[in-house]
């Protein structure tokens, strides 16, 4: 599985560095994680208002689904891309965020725009926003990243007919790390 | 593949009763769950009405301790937030109804959408902790994430195959029952619980309320003067089996279509031609291998917001033309239960086909004037209804639009 | 007004993380919720500027449709807060 993985074009973020296909794309390391993000951003010219406003799992989703996309979807309808995603700390870091504005009561003022990202699967619909991507999509939370599984049901959502292409990936960010990797199914 | 797949069991709690009997009691007499807070510490008290189950945690944590038969799991010796007891309550009764199989051979799947998780028992903790670092039991962090309440679920039947979580708003539960399926078909298991729940929570009250979509009085689904959706709490499980598995006398229907897409319109707002919805209710009656004049019953999502209700309507006009069938929102009765409403509408679908009914959409008055004032929902309870086929639509923010069709049993 | 509305369009840049929006380049009577304007606002920005006139003005707006006259400009806002601070 691990070789059949590899095939598939594939984007990946951790310790301050991006690369696709195994190959360094970008790197800056030893810089917080707010600050990497908006530096690579910047580098690929990447152009796109609203990322200044999502949450850091969005941005992490959001920069790894561009390098990796990066016209791949070209003559695909939008009814016939699928997005299966997973991670293991759901939106834990905005979801302390939300929470601690609602806890003093002197100083309380939660935040739309925060609120709106303390669900997984708003990655999904960021991605799918900027792609205009209508097609399946799920997002799973499990302890670790199951690729075999996760690869396996992107490939039968395509040979069932429910997808023609699929992104298939874990977008995990804490406090005190952050991973994607994601997988272009075809 | 070519698989059927049937429903077995069907468990329920919400703010009109635990368990199906005490439910349809309540659907006829009319009775709403909706109502001022009892349950919550909010500061909404008195100002927003919301539809909580009537019991306390402790009342839960007794009727749960009940229910439970798995010598493996011990409630009184678990802290179990307010999310894993209705959960584990609601999934008893569907394993119940399905006859009590065994399910210790690692063929049956448990899989749960929920979203909010422990966060019940957490933003307790956390107030408490951060004026004081000794305060409260720590261990209540470990119940926080969504899975954890899968997985007290899945220990609590004894349920030994594939346990997984789906969190995709309030389409999760509907998205569990086509993994479910999906599994089941691929005969990868001969059985799933499927379904969801969520907990209210001041976290979620709060979001709601300041996205401005919280109806401050009892909500209107589909009606001209909605104001927005009453927040709901409760669970709602189905057992799905196959052919081989399922005993012909527990059979209540059959799930024969789903599809899911998403609206790539906004964060939390439906598109305003309702692409999502309309991609996900056509996928499910193509899979379903019928035409939309099939279906003889929609049970909407319907959440009584300006946004929600208006595109619905739109995707429903584009399917069915000038036909539209029956439909009603159940939303009225039990809020909207967000992960647990796709799970707990299912609920509702497989009783309307094994009842022959059709539920009322409480307190709908005047119809939208966008939809061009025709689009009325059922507002009496409808009873001796020769139903063949439902579609049970459930959409959540991030764009996720699922939908569902249920068939009459005909083995 | 005036002083107001270079305040305002400081806590507007903060409030809504308006990234690379200078308070220069935002015009007192330029349309906020533009669909094809500049700043690329959407509702739930509009959400949160009705937190920020809570928060910084302890003005509470209750209905959308009131707040979509009020965040038309930013000179609108000034002119509303002014009329509603004590």
């Amino acid at each position: 599985m691990e070789t059949r993985a590899a095939t598939y074009r594939h984007c990946e973020i951790k310790n301050g560095k991006i690369i696709l296909n195994g190959k360094l794309l970008f790197e800056k390391a030893d810089v917080p994680f707010a600050k990497f993000i908006k530096s690579a951003y910047k580098h690929f010219e990447l152009a796109y208002p609203k990322f200044h406003k999502m949450d850091r799992l969005c941005k992490l989703a959001f920069v790894t689904a561009n390098l990796l996309l990066n016209n791949q979807l070209e003559g695909y309808a939008s009814e016939d891309i699928g997005i299966v995603m997973s991670n293991s700390n759901s939106t834990l870091h905005t979801d302390s965020k939300h929470s601690k504005s609602i806890i003093d009561k002197d100083n309380y003022f939660p935040s739309p725009a925060v609120f709106v990202y303390t669900l997984p699967n708003i990655l999904v619909g960021e991605i799918s926003i900027k792609y205009k991507i209508k097609g399946e999509s799920v997002f799973f939370v499990s302890n670790e990243f199951n690729k075999d599984m996760m690869i396996e049901y992107s490939e039968d959502m395509i040979a069932c007919g429910d997808a023609k292409i699929c992104m298939t990936g874990w977008v995990d960010y804490t406090e005190a790390d952050y991973h994607s990797i994601i997988y272009l199914i075809k | 593949m070519a698989e059927r797949i049937f429903i077995t069991g069907i468990g329920i709690i919400s703010a009109i009763g635990k368990g199906v009997s005490e439910t349809l009691q309540s659907i006829k007499s009319y009775s709403s769950g909706v109502g001022s807070i009892k349950h919550l510490k909010t500061n909404h008290r008195g100002e927003i009405p919301l539809c909580e189950v009537q019991y306390s945690n402790e009342e839960l944590s007794r009727l749960a301790q009940k229910l439970i038969k798995s010598t493996s799991f011990d409630p009184s010796k678990e802290s179990l937030t307010r999310t894993s007891l209705l959960g584990i309550i609601a999934a008893q009764e569907a394993w119940r109804s399905a006859g009590s199989p065994v399910l210790g051979n690692g063929r049956t799947g448990v899989f749960s959408g929920n979203t909010v998780g422990g966060m019940d028992l957490t933003e307790h903790f956390y107030a408490e902790f951060i004026q004081d670092k000794l305060a409260g039991d720590i261990k209540t962090m470990l119940t926080h994430e969504c899975a954890k309440s899968t997985e007290r679920i899945a220990d609590s039947l004894g349920a030994t195959g594939m346990v997984s979580t789906i969190s995709t708003a309030c389409s999760s539960s509907a998205n569990t029952i086509m993994l479910g399926a999906r599994m089941i078909k691929h005969g990868l298991l001969d059985r799933a619980i499927v379904g969801g729940v969520d907990a209210l929570t001041k976290f979620t009250v709060n979001g709601f309320n300041v996205l401005q979509i919280l109806d401050h009085q009892y909500s209107q689904p589909f009606d001209q003067n909605r104001r927005g959706l009453n927040l709901g709490e409760g669970a709602g499980f189905i057992v799905l089996e196959t052919e081989k598995t399922a005993k012909k006398e527990n059979i209540l229907a059959e799930l024969v279509g789903y599809a899911n897409s998403n609206d790539a319109y906004h964060q939390t707002a439906s598109s305003p031609d309702g692409t999502g919805a309309y991609l996900a209710m056509k996928g499910a009656i193509e899979t379903a291998g019928i035409k939309p004049s099939d279906i003889d019953y929609v049970n909407v999502h319907g959440t009584g917001t300006l946004n929600n209700d208006l595109s619905e309507g739109i995707a429903m006009q584009r399917i069915f033309g000038k036909n539209i069938p029956k439909f009603s929102s159940t939303k009225a009765f039990t809020g909207h239960t967000l992960g647990a409403s796709g799970g707990v509408e299912a609920v509702f679908s497989v009783l309307a086909l094994d009842k022959g009914i059709i539920y009322p959409n409480l307190r709908f008055q005047t119809p939208i004037e966008e939809l061009g004032g025709t689009m009325i929902p059922e507002t009496e309870l409808l009873e001796t209804q020769d139903l063949k086929y439902i579609l049970s639509n459930s959409f959540g923010f991030g764009g996720n639009t699922s939908s569902l069709v249920f068939a009459k049993n005909k083995a | 007004m005036e002083e107001l509305i270079e305040t305002l369009k400081v806590q507007i840049i903060k409030q809504l993380n308006l990234e690379d929006v200078e308070p220069d380049e935002i015009d007192a009577d330029e349309m906020l919720f533009d669909a094809d304007g500049e700043l690329g606002l959407d509702s739930i920005d509009a959400l949160e500027l009705i937190v920020l006139l809570d928060k910084e003005y302890g003005i509470k707006i209750k209905n959308q449709e009131e707040g979509k006259k009020i965040f038309h400009s930013l000179k609108t806002m000034a002119e509303f807060i002014l009329q509603h601070q004590d």
